[in-house]
C-alpha cells in the first residue's frame, strides 16, 4: 500500500514536467505581449524594455523556463504581471477556496444523487421512472453549462425569486445554489449513467444469484453485492468530473459572479498573464494528479483484486 | 414409505422468447425423500438448470412457473409471497451452482460471504455469524479456516472455492440442498473430493441432496435413484443401478451409450448422441425423442407417451414400454 502510493507520487514528477513545459512555451509562443493593455494605445517601447527587463522577459526562453521553475518548486509562482500589486500565490489563495469549496460541494451532490438515481434507474422496471432519470441523465449531458446556469438563474432567480441573480455571499448561502446545481449537472448526469450502466451489468452475475439463494433481502444485496462491485467504473467517470468541477468553471463563474478560480485562470489567459497562466496550470496539474492518486486509492479499497496486482 | 420432503407435480416453467414461448419445464413431477440423494441427468439444454432454479423462485425474467405444485414438506412452495419465498432460500433449500470462481463476490471476504446467508435467516451478531462461518469453512476441509475465512474468492484455487460454495448452502442446514452441475467446472481429482465432501454432508446432516450432472458415471456412483430429463420432462425414472443397467427408453440408452471413454474429452461426452437437442420453443405433438430415436414406432410422432410403470418404483415415458416386462417377463432386447 505504502510502496504504491511513494510509486505513484513518484510517476506524477514527470507528468507534472510536461504539464509545466508545455503551458510555458505554448503561453510564451502565442502572439502577443503581456503589457498589451488591449485597448488602442500601443505601449511605449522604452516603457515595455524596462518592463520586459524588470520581469525578466528579456532573457533568453531558456532561462527564463529554469529560474520560473526554480521558483515554483520552491513555492513561488512569482507576480502577477496584470495586477502587478499581486503575487501569483496571493492570486490563487484569494480564488481559489471559492472554487474548490464549490466544486466540492457539486461533486458530492452528484455522487450522492447520482449513486442512488442510477441504481434507480437499472433495478426500476417501472417505464416513467427509467425515463425520467433517463432524461436528467441526457440533458445533463447535451445541455452546455452556461445553458443551465442561465436557465437556473432566470427560472429560480428572476422568476422565483429564490436565489440571488449574481454574486457570492458564501457556500452555505442561496447564492451559492445556482452555481452548485450548474456545476453538478454534468458530473450528476454521467454518474447517473455509468452507475446504470455497471448495475445492469453486474445484476445478472452468478453471485448475485447466488446472494438470492442465500434468501437475504434485496437492499443488501443491492448494496453489498451489486453496489460494491459496479462503483469502481462510477468512481472513475466522477474522478474524471472532479478535476474540472473543483477548480470552477469560467462560464459558470461568470454568469453567476462567482469571484472563482476558473473565471480568473481565462482572464489571466487573455491577459497574456504569463505567471499567473503557468501558475495556476500547475495547480491545475497538481489537482488532476491527486484525484488520480485518490481514484486509485479507491480501487485498492474497493478491489481485493487490485491490491494483489499492486502488491502489498 | 415415509412422507416426502420435496414432492413436484405438473410443474411448468415457460420463457417467452422471439421463437416463441420455450417450454424450458414442461408437466414434471417427481418426489425425494428426506436424506435421499436423487440425480438428474440429461443433455445441456434439457431444462435442468431451469427446475432447480423453479424450486427457488429464481427463474431469470421473463421466464416464470406457468403451473403446477412444488411441496416442500407438504406446503407448496408455489404462490407463496416474496418475503415468505426468501424464508425458504438458503434456510430449508441451500443451493450450489455450476462455476464456483463465478458464483461467488470477488469483491467480499470468504468468510463475510458465509456468514450473511447465516444472517440472513438468524438474528445473530457480526460475531457469532463470523464464527459459524469459520465453523463452516472447517467443515468443508478449508485448511486454517480462521485465517483463511479473511481472504478474497482470488486468493482460493477452484476447488476451495467450490467449498465454500457448499459451505454457503449448507450454512443453515437445509433439509434439501440442489446442486446444480457442481463438479462440472473442476477437473478429475477435485470432483471426487467435492464429491466426497457432499456424500459426508448427506450422511451427517441427513439433507436431501438433488445432484444435477450430464456425469453419468458420477450419479451412478452417487445416487440412489436417477431421473432422466428430456425436453422438459422426466423420460425415464427409477433405482439408479437398474435405471443404468437396464434402460428402457431409447434416449437413456443413448446417453449411456455417450458416456465418455479413456480416450474421448470429456465435454464431448453427451454430445455423441445423434441429432440435435429439440427445440423448446416448438416441440413435436408426439414423442419429444422422436427425431432423433432409433427405434421409434411410426405412432410415436402423433402422440405423447404417458409414463408406463417400468417395474418397481421406475417409470418410462415411451410407447416400448407400454407392453411392459414386468408383466411379461425380462423378454424385451
Ligand atoms: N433467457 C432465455 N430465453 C429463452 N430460452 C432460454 C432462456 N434461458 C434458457 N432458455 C432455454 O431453456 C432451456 C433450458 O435451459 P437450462 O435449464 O439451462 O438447461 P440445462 O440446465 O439442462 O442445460 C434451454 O433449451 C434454453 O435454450
Ligand atoms: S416413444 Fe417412440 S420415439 Fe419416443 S422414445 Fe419411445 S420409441 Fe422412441
Ligand atoms: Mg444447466
Amino acid at each position: 500500500m505504502l510502496s504504491f502510493l511513494i510509486k505513484r507520487i513518484l510517476s506524477a514528477i514527470p507528468t507534472l514536467l510536461i504539464a509545466y513545459t508545455l503551458v510555458f512555451f505554448i503561453a510564451h509562443a502565442t502572439p502577443g505581449s503581456p503589457w498589451d493593455s488591449g485597448g488602442n494605445r500601443p505601449i511605449e517601447p522604452s516603457i515595455k524594455a524596462v518592463l520586459d527587463a524588470k520581469y525578466n522577459l528579456d532573457k533568453p526562453l531558456y532561462v527564463q523556463y529554469t529560474s520560473y521553475l526554480w521558483n515554483a518548486l520552491r513555492g513561488d509562482f512569482g507576480p502577477s504581471y496584470r495586477d502587478r500589486t499581486q503575487s501569483v500565490n496571493d492570486i490563487v489563495a484569494r480564488f481559489l477556496p471559492v472554487s474548490l469549496k464549490l466544486g466540492a460541494a457539486a461533486m458530492l451532490l452528484a455522487v450522492l444523487l447520482g449513486l442512488p438515481l442510477g441504481a434507480l434507474a437499472a433495478l426500476t422496471r417501472h417505464p416513467a421512472v427509467d425515463g425520467l432519470i433517463r432524461m436528467i441523465s441526457t440533458l445533463g449531458i447535451s445541455m452546455p453549462t452556461y445553458v443551465v446556469t442561465s436557465i437556473l438563474i432566470v427560472s429560480l432567480g428572476v422568476g422565483l425569486g429564490l436565489v440571488p441573480t449574481f454574486g457570492w455571499k458564501g457556500l452555505f448561502t442561496a447564492s451559492s445554489l445556482v452555481p452548485i446545481f450548474s456545476l453538478a449537472l454534468a458530473p450528476l448526469a454521467a454518474v447517473i449513467r455509468c452507475f446504470r450502466t455497471s448495475m445492469l451489468e453486474v445484476m445478472n452475475l452468478d453471485f448475485v444469484r447466488t446472494a438470492r439463494a442465500k434468501g437475504m433481502k434485496p437492499l443488501p444485496i443491492i448494496i453489498h453485492h451489486m453496489g460494491r462491485n459496479a462503483l469502481i467504473p462510477a468512481i472513475t467517470v466522477a474522478g474524471s468530473y472532479a478535476a474540472y468541477v473543483l477548480v470552477g468553471s469560467f462560464f459558470v463563474e461568470s454568469i453567476a459572479g462567482i469571484p472563482g478560480f476558473g473565471r480568473y485562470f481565462v482572464l489571466a489567459i487573455a491577459a497574456r498573464d504569463y505567471p499567473v497562466i503557468i501558475g495556476t496550470t500547475l495547480i491545475y496539474a497538481v489537482i488532476v494528479v491527486v484525484i488520480n492518486l485518490l481514484v486509485d486509492l479507491s480501487y485498492f479499497l474497493l478491489d481485493p483484486r487490485a491490491r494483489l496486482e499492486q502488491g502489498r | 414409505m415415509s412422507a416426502p420432503l420435496l414432492q413436484i407435480d405438473d410443474l411448468r416453467v415457460r420463457i417467452p422468447s422471439r421463437r416463441g414461448e420455450v417450454k424450458a419445464v414442461d408437466g414434471l413431477s417427481f418426489s425425494v425423500a428426506p436424506g435421499e440423494v436423487v440425480g438428474i441427468v440429461g443433455e445441456s439444454g434439457s431444462g435442468k438448470s431451469m427446475l432447480a432454479l423453479s424450486m427457488l423462485q429464481l427463474i431469470p425474467k421473463p421466464g416464470r412457473i406457468t403451473g403446477g405444485r412444488i411441496a416442500l414438506n407438504g406446503r407448496n412452495l408455489i404462490g407463496l409471497s416474496e418475503a415468505e419465498m426468501r424464508e425458504v432460500r438458503g434456510n430449508e433449500i441451500g443451493m450450489i451452482f455450476q462455476d464456483p470462481s463465478a458464483s461467488l463476490n470477488p469483491v467480499l471476504r470468504i468468510g463475510r460471504q458465509v456468514a450473511e446467508t447465516v444472517e440472513a435467516h438468524h438474528r445473530v451478531t457480526p460475531a457469532q455469524s463470523w464464527r459459524r462461518s469459520v465453523e463452516m469453512l472447517q467443515g468443508v476441509r478449508i485448511p486454517d479456516p480462521e485465517a483463511r475465512a479473511r481472504d478474497y474468492p482470488h486468493q482460493y484455487s477452484g476447488g476451495m472455492r467450490q467449498r465454500v460454495v457448499i459451505a454457503i448452502g449448507m450454512a443453515n442446514a437445509p433439509k434439501l440442498l440442489i446442486a446444480d452441475e457442481p463438479t462440472t467446472a473442476l477437473d478429475v481429482t477435485v470432483q471426487a473430493q467435492i464429491m466426497g465432501l457432499l456424500g459426508r454432508m448427506n450422511k451427517e446432516t441427513g439433507t436431501a441432496i438433488l445432484l444435477i450432472s450430464h456425469n453419468i458415471a458420477l450419479v451412478s456412483r452417487f445416487c440412489t435413484r436417477v431421473l432422466v430429463m428430456y425436453a422438459g420432462r422426466i423420460v425415464e425414472a427409477g433405482p439408479t443401478a437398474q435405471v443404468f443397467a437396464n434402460p428402457e427408453h431409447p434416449y437413456t440408452r443413448a446417453l449411456l451409450n455417450a458416456v465418455p471413454r479413456i480416450d474421448r474429452r470429456v465435454e464431448e461426452g453427451l454430445q455423441t448422441i445423434a441429432g440435435r437437442p429439440p427445440d423448446l420453443a416448438s416441440l413435436p405433438a408426439g414423442c419429444a425423442f422422436e427425431p432423433r430415436c432409433p427405434a421409434r414406432l411410426r405412432s410415436c410422432a402423433e402422440e405423447q407417451p404417458p409414463a408406463f410403470p417400468a417395474g418397481e418404483g421406475r417409470f418410462a415415458r415411451c410407447w416400448l414400454a407400454e407392453h411392459s416386462k414386468h408383466q411379461q417377463g425380462n423378454s424385451r432386447s
